[in-house]
């Protein structure tokens, strides 16, 4: 079977569902809404994480570009999520020296490109947060 | 599931021979003991002890907190036993602090020791609705123990005899200091939306404090109990108490994250006029705007702080506790969301 997050996303529903409520009154009834919580957004996330990624490295790459700056190579070495994250990285690296030097700006291309930066922040941002699967979230 | 009482009998023996000795009773056997979810920055455990008092059986209730090898937060079990007792005598339900082993010995890691506060429990953040139709009356009490904390004497105060005081107008930059140098050693990437925010905070610091106050350093949903029928009984979770401003405290108990969506409350709770007047009225201060401002998205950072820390602890295996590994991908994705709507607009203003 191929369909990874379905398959997780079927275990946090179980572990949710029926685990955790069968251990009730443990210690360990959390732990196990936890692990199904968090196997359900794994679900999620596995099936847009190098679509986000490959989204993220592309704005970056155009924000430096557009700050003046090279990006380098901006072609992963593969499409594991690690060698995406790598690359990411690279390019957040880079953007945050950008942004640190043009927000200090007051020449109005700074300003727009800073803005740039921001919308791009706002972007990726609501993109990462994931959907939180019902009745199974808790902090401490 | 095991019936038994005791889920860690070898705990139990060790706990028994301990709270006899500190309580120099005699006969004392622990009939309870089980490990409490939650608190991820210690082991929480709910004991139920039987002694021989002077006037005959006696039986307690006790709640004790132990290290683990990796903890949520960095800080010295005795700086949260200090700021319990910096609170006796301030009308704010806190448990009652015990007896505090900074250096293990006995159970094998540091610890101290609670009275347990019989019928509470604790709220969730995210399902605020449950508290209805008592989230009023809660909000009540949530604000007025927030800025009651906030109106403790911090100078002379247990805390001060455990940690820095730092002067009125340092107190952003040391807290926008540590908070940084955590994102800085536990990042396992780089963090622009943080770093652009920390970078925003230092362009413009926030007023100096109009009072140096006792800062509980997590007042938030989720760290106090209650009854169920609209009572406030037990603040909790002092690990991370300070002295600093009073707003930081303010800011935090009201970040976005634990309103549960509703922002025309404060907390979730309260109209923000009333919860401003019942903060100003407890804590003696006077609520500034621009001040807040600063502080309530420092408030932001902090937490981000707080998860990428969760995050790294989880990542090198140094604690598996799943919650460590929900805020660093969850709660650390919301304020990230947070931060750039909040900034966002301002600077794309600019332009």
């Amino acid at each position: 079977m191929t369909d990874v997050p379905m398959v997780l996303q079927r275990i946090g529903a179980k572990l949710t569902g029926e685990v955790a409520p069968a251990l009730e009154g443990h210690y360990l009834a959390g732990t196990a809404g936890m692990i199904g919580a968090l196997a359900a957004m794994g679900g999620q996330a596995m099936e847009v994480a190098a679509d986000n990624l490959m989204t993220e490295i592309g704005g970056m790459a155009r924000l430096l570009e557009a700050g003046g700056r090279d990006p380098g190579d901006t072609n992963p070495a593969s499409l594991k999520l690690t060698d995406l994250r790598a690359l990411r990285d690279r390019l957040a690296a880079d953007l945050i020296e950008l942004q640190a030097e043009i927000e200090v700006s007051e020449e109005p291309e700074a300003k727009a490109l800073n803005a740039r930066i921001w919308n791009f922040f706002l972007g990726g941002a609501a993109a990462r947060l994931p959907e939180l699967p019902g009745g199974s979230t808790e902090t401490e | 599931m095991s019936d038994d009482p005791i889920h860690d009998h070898a705990l139990a023996e060790a706990f028994a021979a301990y709270a006899a000795d500190k309580l120099g009773a005699s006969n004392l056997g622990v009939t309870a003991l089980s490990r409490i979810h939650g608190g991820a920055s210690r082991e929480t455990y709910s004991v139920d002890i039987a002694f021989e008092g002077a006037d005959g059986p006696e039986t307690k209730g006790l709640i004790f907190r132990r290290d683990p090898p990796d903890s949520l937060i960095d800080t010295e079990r005795r700086v949260e036993f200090a700021a319990i007792r910096s609170m006796a005598g301030a009308d704010l339900p806190a448990p009652e602090a015990l007896f505090l082993e900074a250096d293990g010995g006995p159970l094998g890691a540091p610890f101290f020791v609670m009275g347990r506060i019989e019928g509470g429990q604790a709220a969730n953040p995210f399902q605020l609705e449950t508290l209805d139709p008592h989230r009023a009356r809660l909000g009540e009490q949530f604000f007025r123990h927030l800025g009651t904390i906030a109106s403790v004497k911090a100078e002379g105060s247990p805390l001060s005899k455990e940690i820095d005081v730092p002067a009125p107008d340092a107190c952003w930059r040391r807290e926008l200091d540590y908070w940084e140098g955590e994102i800085d050693k536990n990042a396992r990437g780089p963090e622009p939306i943080a770093k652009a925010a920390i970078r925003h905070l230092r362009r413009n610091p926030p007023p100096p404090a109009q009072k140096l106050a006792v800062v509980h350093g997590d007042f938030r949903t989720g760290n106090f109990l209650h009854d169920g029928a609209g009572n406030i009984v037990a603040v909790l979770d002092w690990e991370m108490a300070h002295i600093g401003d009073p707003y930081e405290d303010l800011a935090w108990a009201t970040d976005a994250l634990w309103c549960g969506g509703d922002q025309e409350r404060a907390a979730g709770f309260t109209p923000w006029p009333e919860a401003i007047a019942l903060w100003q009225e407890a804590s003696g201060c006077v609520f500034d705007p621009a001040a807040f401002e600063w502080w309530s998205i420092f408030a932001h950072v902090k937490a981000i702080a707080i998860w990428i820390s969760s995050a790294r602890a989880y990542a090198d295996g140094e604690n598996d506790d799943p919650i460590l590994a929900w805020s660093g991908w969850f709660t650390h994705a919301a304020h990230e969301m947070i931060i750039s709507a909040r900034l966002a607009p301002l600077y794309m203003g600019e332009a």
